[in-house]
């Protein structure tokens, strides 16, 4: 006797489970139209598969485990304990916590009160500002992947916006997102918008903390006015099984200087995706990633940058260590379009592998679409050098502390340009720490 | 009657399937200056890699014994504790990690070894500055990073300030001559003599004797296909100059 069991498809269910969940988001009717709109394409796209530009090597499996599953937001409580051992120890920069993606007012410090740069909950301002939410936060649709930002605006419900008016001058911020028990996915978003001639600092921490059911995909939607300067730091400590997904999506008007500095410290899948458009003439970026991936850990670091004005400037360097039998993974791409003359780019790879079984997959690419530009890229790769080693070695260096040195040489440019010192001694810490063959405390 | 502080009994050790040495024997007593001459590939950089610790070679047999206790059972970092030190023939490039950290590194692992505390790091400049300028070397070196940049003549000279900041009770320094030029060399010279004393002993790897007339040689051993096939005073050095090495081999001295 034949049974025919009734076929499954996750996109369907998901798609039923979400006209559930919706109603009780934030944004009114607006709102439900534009997130019902998100899921649409997004269920046209369909999840990513291993045979899509850009997720080749990724474990897809775990996206279709994790992604599509909606629990709604799990009010379990978090110690208060975690957030001081997790926060960056930075002196005056206030800390905003998360949990699962929802905002905790109850363990962040007050937020800024001077008018200069605003923080807001993002609850709050698709509740009570729903039209220029529905301006601010468009549908993704060009360049770059947009399946995870078309879910995460499907499934919007809270994270921050974070404004800072014209010439405002620099401050700095410290976003702590933990991750703890079973809550599904969850789909925070920030949304940064720093006026003309404004300068501000932005900590984005990631942590998933043991026992992790969850997955985060989480968008970070960045707008520079003329002239305006940011610095983002995005830290992930997705731990052994913490699925981390950040999207981080650019747009630079002219003039305006961003720095962003990518860490993947560890997780079972942590990716952070960059797209980034240097739409004003003059805009520069400067892209540094680096990860670190041991155990079984899966770490994927990708980027666009598109240069869409002339004259427009980009710096990406990439550093990828691997261990054990961990996986990493490096997509740069630099588009230089049509209308973008003078502009100049650079880009360099290097990886460094500390076990055989251990792969990073590094592809850095360059494809430029005009006359008049400079570019110039490079890649390495390669494992520690013995002849190096045992030089140290015959110096009495002990081996580890040889192994550490060398490490730390590998990492250390890109690890000085993240600037803001103490931040910098927190990540070689955290850094040896994610490298435990790596004892690099003594030598921050 | 002085004591061995190194001694070498029937080493034999292969690269890959090539033997290199051939049973060598040597001894070296505490408070001399010893000269290993040979012609090139005669297994001298060998030699003086495996005695350092490199594990690239393989000992067949023999014994090595350093201070009385078993050379060949230490890994090289704990070598380098016990006071040996290897000038490297050509000296690595390691960007990133600054001169003055690894100086300080080594120094302290040494210290600690011998169980001394760290060193001050107000005395250890102070002592860094000294031996630099012993070694005509500008302090901006120290910032750099290790033999970064640095030309042939550099490097050698940053091996020298290494084994001046690390005392070393034996030296091993292999081509440290080669490629410097004569004010160099002199310079180079001046910092090895500065560590003769009746407790260390120095092992000199050269292919000219010019280094010699700087750093006289109290024996001069020749290398030659995995052995020593000669050993003498300073002279010898002065007649391989003139002579070559072929007159040495065992079938030319057979003919």
């Amino acid at each position: 006797m034949n049974v025919v069991a009734p076929v499954s498809n996750p996109l369907r269910d998901f798609a039923q489970a979400h006209s559930r969940l919706a109603r009780s988001l934030p944004g009114g009717l607006a709102w439900q139209a534009r997130r019902a709109q998100a899921l649409e394409r997004f269920a046209q796209l369909g999840l990513p598969t291993a045979r899509d530009e850009g997720w080749k090597y990724t474990p897809v499996r775990l996206l279709e485990k994790w992604l599509l599953r909606s629990d709604g937001p799990e009010t379990a409580a978090v110690a208060t304990d975690a957030v001081q051992s997790h926060r960056l120890a930075l002196e005056g920069v206030p800390t905003l916590v998360f949990h699962n993606g929802r905002l905790m007012p109850s363990l962040s410090d007050a937020l800024p009160i001077e008018a200069a740069v605003r923080c807001r909950p993002l609850a709050e301002c698709l509740e009570q500002a729903p039209t220029s939410m529905l301006e601010r936060i468009e549908v993704p649709g060009d360049g770059g992947d947009e399946r995870l930002p078309l879910l995460n605006l499907a499934m919007l419900a809270d994270g921050l916006h974070v404004s800072a008016e014209a010439n405002a001058s620099a401050t700095t911020l410290q976003l702590l997102f933990l991750y703890s028990g079973a809550s599904g996915s969850v789909h925070p978003r920030i949304v940064v918008d720093v006026g003309a001639n404004a300068g501000l600092q932005l900590i984005e921490h990631h942590v998933a903390l043991e026992p992790v059911e969850s997955a985060s995909n989480c968008v970070t939607d960045i707008r520079l006015a003329a002239h305006a300067r940011l610095k983002h730091i995005l830290l992930v400590e997705g731990g052994a099984r913490g699925i981390v997904l950040n999207t981080l999506l650019t747009r630079q008007a002219e003039g305006s200087q961003l720095g962003t500095h990518r860490v993947l410290l560890s997780g079972l899948l942590s990716r952070a995706s960059l797209c980034a458009a240097l739409s004003g003439e003059r805009s520069e970026i400067e892209a540094n990633s680096l990860l670190l991936a041991d155990g079984r850990e899966h770490l994927e670091i990708h980027s666009v940058i598109g240069h869409r004005a002339a004259a427009t400037h980009s710096v990406e360097r990439f550093r990828g260590i691997a261990d054990a039998s961990a996986r990493g993974v490096f997509n740069g791409r630099i588009v230089v379009h049509p209308g973008a003359p003078k502009s100049e780019s650079q880009q360099s790879s290097r990886t460094l592998l500390l076990s055989e079984q251990a792969e990073i997959d590094a592809r850095p690419q360059l494809e430029i679409l005009t006359d008049d530009v400079k570019c110039s890229h490079g890649a390495t790769t390669g494992q520690l050098d013995e002849n190096v080693l045992f030089y140290l070695l015959s110096r009495g260096l002990d081996p580890q502390t040889a192994r550490a040195l060398l490490i730390h040489a590998f990492l250390g440019d890109v690890l000085a340009r993240v600037g803001l010192e103490p931040l910098r001694r927190h990540l070689e810490q955290r850094i040896a720490r994610a490298l435990p063959q790596a004892p690099l405390g003594e030598l921050a | 009657m002085s004591d061995v502080l190194l001694r070498i009994r029937n080493l034999t050790v292969v690269a890959g399937d090539k033997t290199v040495l051939k049973g060598l024997d040597l001894e070296l007593p505490r408070g001399e200056v010893h000269a290993i001459m040979g012609p090139n590939g005669s297994g001298k950089s060998t030699l003086a890699q495996v005695l350092a610790g490199r594990s690239d070679y393989g000992v067949v047999s023999g014994e090595v014994t350093y201070q009385g206790r078993d050379l060949l059972a230490m890994p090289p970092e704990e070598r380098a504790r016990a006071g040996l030190f290897l000038g490297f023939q050509y000296p690595v490039e390691i960007p990133g990690v600054n001169n003055v950290y690894l100086l300080k590194a080594a120094l302290n692992a040494q210290r600690k070894a011998r169980g001394e505390p760290e060193v001050d790091a107000f005395d250890f400049l102070e002592l860094v500055r000294d031996k630099m300028k012993l070694m005509h070397m500008d302090e901006a070196f120290l910032g750099r990073g290790v033999n970064e940049g640095f030309s042939g003549g550099e490097k050698k000279r940053n091996e020298i300030l290494q084994m001046l900041v690390l005392e070393p009770t034996l030296a091993i320094l292999d081509e440290t001559d080669s490629g410097l030029d004569i004010d160099a060399l002199k310079v180079v010279a001046r910092g090895i003599e500065s560590r003769r004393g009746p407790e260390r002993s120095i092992l000199v790897v050269t292919h000219y004797q010019r280094l010699l007339e700087y750093v006289v040689p109290d024996r001069v051993h020749v290398l030659s296909d995995g052995q020593i096939i000669r050993s003498g005073d300073r002279t010898l050095a002065l007649e391989l100059e003139k002579r070559g090495y072929d007159w040495l081999r065992p079938e030319a001295a057979r003919a």
